[in-house]
């Protein structure tokens, strides 16, 4: 672990063609069955496969092990031959008891099934395994999800990872515990285009680290303010056990990082499947999982048991300000700002209770914008310092209750396959619309469970059936990320969207061929009650060769106003470009959506539609309904 | 589901994820007050692999920043929780609680009765465990066992 550290956990493709195929194709069952257990059955014995990691490609539907180490294997067929690794495992453990110690799982399972004579992995015997163990005095695991965080849509697809409990362990030292994470063996060494480009498409082995919580806690809640779910397992004292010994024959391994590999909510999967075979976990998902997905999976078996909220930074400070009285917002922005004795007079003015509210929040703020870069750290660091001080000349306890748990947690949120049916008409001609998202979460999606204001889209595709018997896609967007997160005298974050796809462009009254288009805004967004407003300066570039020049791009303003009340949402929006470059023309649309939910899970939606260019008018106007499976 | 991901993280180039600054000297109170803030393109690995790690836990391991512990005295653990919770255990001492306070006092093995007094002593002695902003985690470990040293109660967990 010298000079690399352990830091990404899984790795993103741009891979959209093969993702197609992933989606079209069904899920590979590992078959399992409980006939006892010879070397010429043994591949239908789940939990051997489990133990050595093995799983069918998605390529080939060929069986292999996902490890990539040749030490994990005791045959030289082993990764690809499960009855090889069998017949070795029986007879290199029966005859060399220490190796029992490099594989306490498979031998404990072996030795279950009557294939292996004595099992011997006492602390006598494998002193190190046991000191290992001890580090966790283990009560009990829980399942760790760091949730999405606003203005950051990308962390929507989230990491797991695993705590396991110690006895006699309370909430107020449950830092104290240790993980169990899946990450990417990073070189800081490598030139940094390099170490992008390895992190990025593979190259770094994937290995399993055990790591302190309150490090861990602090990547995620302090470094990338990120509100953690803990979800305590039901799993038994000989699960746990499990669980631990096949982690350790984990260890000293790892998993290659190519192309197209697993994620870390996948590989903790297997452990809990190791854990308790029954569970199948992941026979239902692919390499890749989205961890919320996975969370989705569990609820339904009785895995899961208590579940605890760990709200981050930010969200701690969002909700001080919220408590705080609104006639002390100036002062503790100005306490914030500078030590300037006027300052700290008015202070004096206010109740010892609110002087200690302002002078916690002036330091949570001032950590807050030192952390995003907003002032120069030097300064926030001595003044930080002095902001404690004069706190702690105050009596203890802080005047705020703890953030309170959110109503829905991300696993909660809607599902993230939708489907949706619409009937309309597009340019005077009635026109039925089949449109496919395989991810993730629109604007006008219930937002319980997601981060106000975000939106990702993959691959979403309409097509559309037209009265002329004829069909045709009608767009394609391949990536659309929208993050509109609202500023106010706390928080200035940038709003910003970007959107890459495929869209019918209107080049004459009957010519409108599906254009390569990248829209990229950013602008504020500010919230008054529970309307949201947004302006974005918006650049756009296009490329179709039936237009003059080839391609335009286009710069303009893209405002709008959205809305959520109940079940109701709405959204309302007008751009309008002018050129820049290329195709010389101009081009508004004034669009308004609508939807209101059924339930999480099914919405009615109607939008309406008129663009304007060179001189013409086109009108589109659509009601539908939406499923999310 | 994750991979296009990628597109966009690329074209985005900043994310509200980052890394710690390879690059910051130092290991005092001020340095690693605001950790994890910076910009490079492994900030980009960052934000589509869904994993950092600050610099402490690098830095921590390989004493690459100046900030090598392993040689310190530990406290059964305490030098490690305080080193990695610098500027938390700070604003819980100025405030006389929070979650990196209880934890220390875990860690010390501190019993619940003696709890609101440990708590007590620390949040009274804030200037001296925090005299400057350069202060470091061995330092801060030292001046709360000369503090608790000071107070009978305390005393017998040294």
């Amino acid at each position: 672990m010298n000079n690399s550290m352990s830091t990404a956990c899984s790795v993103t493709q741009p891979c959209i063609a093969v993702f197609l195929l992933l989606i079209l194709t069904s899920s590979v069952t590992l078959a399992s069955n409980q006939t006892p257990l010879s070397t010429d059955n043994v591949e239908t014995q789940q939990q051997w496969l489990n133990l050595l990691q093995f799983r069918r490609s998605d390529w080939n539907n060929r069986l292999q092990s996902e490890v990539d180490s040749p030490d994990f294997f005791l045959s030289k067929k082993g990764k690809h031959d499960p009855k090889a690794e069998l017949r070795a495992s029986i007879e290199q453990l029966s005859q060399t008891r220490s190796l029992q110690c490099r594989f306490p799982a498979r031998a404990q399972w072996l030795h279950q099934q009557g294939l292996l004579d004595k099992l011997d992995i006492t602390p006598d015997n494998c002193p190190d395994l046991h000191q290992w163990l001890q580090q966790f005095n283990a009560e009990s695991i829980s399942l760790i999800f760091p949730a999405a965080y606003l203005n950051s849509p990308s962390s929507m697809f989230g990491h797991t990872f695993l705590r396991v409990n110690q006895h006699g362990q309370s909430n107020n030292n449950r830092l104290l515990a240790q993980t169990i994470n899946f990450a990417a063996n990073v070189n800081h060494e490598d030139p940094e285009l390099i170490y992008a480009f390895r992190g990025l498409f593979g190259g770094y082995p994937g290995v399993i680290t055990v790591k302190p919580y309150y490090q861990k806690a602090k990547e995620y809640s302090e470094i990338e303010n990120r509100d953690i779910w803990e979800y305590k397992l039901n799993f038994t004292d000989e699960e746990i056990e499990r669980l631990l010994l096949h982690t350790w024959e984990l260890l000293p391994n790892y998993f290659d990082y190519y192309f197209f590999d697993e994620n870390c909510a996948y590989r903790i999967l297997t452990l809990l499947d190791v854990a308790r075979p029954s569970l199948h976990l992941t026979d239902k998902f692919h390499t890749y999982a989205i961890p919320s997905d996975t969370l989705r999976s569990m609820n339904t078996s009785d895995l899961i048991g208590e579940i605890l909220y760990r709200p981050s930074m930010a969200t701690q400070l969002e909700h001080k300000i919220n408590m705080l009285p609104k006639h002390l917002h100036k002062l503790t922005l100005a306490t914030a700002k500078s030590d300037s004795e006027t300052t700290k007079l008015e202070l004096k003015n206010y109740s010892i209770e609110e002087q200690a509210a302002v002078l916690e929040v002036a330091f949570d703020h001032l950590r807050y914008q030192a952390q995003q870069q907003e002032v120069p750290r030097q300064h926030a660091a001595e003044y930080s310092l002095a902001l404690l001080k004069q706190r702690s000349q105050l009596p203890p306890d802080s005047p705020f209750p703890p953030a309170p748990k959110p109503l829905v947690r991300d696993d909660e949120g809607h599902k993230t396959f939708e489907i949706s049916i619409s009937q309309g008409n597009v340019n005077h001609k009635q026109t039925t619309r089949l449109t496919l998202r395989p991810a993730y979460h629109d604007l006008l999606d219930p937002s319980a469970g997601y981060p106000d204001g975000a939106q990702i889209k993959f691959l979403e595709t309409a097509i559309d059936y037209r009265e002329t018997g004829t069909l045709r896609v009608s767009s394609f967007t391949g990536l659309n990320i929208t993050s509109l997160t609202p500023r106010n005298d706390f928080f200035k974050p940038i709003s910003w969207r970007i959107d890459a796809g495929l869209y019918r462009k209107h080049l004459s009254k009957t010519d409108d061929p599906l254009t390569g288009t990248l829209n990229i805004g950013a602008g504020h967004s500010y919230n008054i009650g529970n309307q949201q407003l947004y302006a974005l300066l918006e650049v756009q570039y296009q490329h179709q060769h039936r237009m003059p020049s080839n391609y335009s791009a286009n710069l303009g303003l893209h405002v709008g106003w959205l809305t959520r009340k109940n079940n109701w949402q709405h959204h309302l929006a007008l751009i309008h470009t002018d050129s820049v470059a290329g195709y010389n023309h101009y081009y508004d649309e004034l669009s308004w959506q609508l939807s209101y939910h059924l339930q999480s899970n099914l919405s009615l939606t109607g939008s309406t539609q008129v663009s304007h260019t060179e001189g013409e008018y086109f009108h589109e106007y659509q009601l539908g309904i939406e499923w999310r499976f | 589901m994750i991979k296009p991901l990628l597109i966009g993280s690329l074209i985005m180039g900043a994310s509200t994820l980052a890394f710690a600054d390879n690059s910051g000297p130092g290991c005092g109170w001020g340095s690693m007050l605001f950790e994890g803030s910076s910009g490079t393109p492994s900030h980009v690995v960052a934000a589509t692999t869904n994993g950092t790690s600050g610099n402490n836990t690098f830095g921590m391991t390989s004493g690459t920043n100046g900030c090598d512990t392993s040689k310190t005295l530990d406290y059964k653990g305490t030098s490690a929780v305080v080193f990695h919770n610098m500027d938390r255990l700070s604003s819980d001492i100025a405030k006389g609680e929070g979650e990196i306070l209880d934890t220390v006092a875990s860690v010390m093995g501190i019993e619940s009765a003696d709890v609101p007094t440990f708590k007590r002593v620390l949040h009274e002695n804030f200037d001296t465990l925090y005299p400057t902003s350069e202060v470091t985690s061995e330092q801060v470990v030292n001046a709360i066992i000369t503090v608790m040293s000071k107070e009978q109660s305390l005393a017998k967990y040294i």
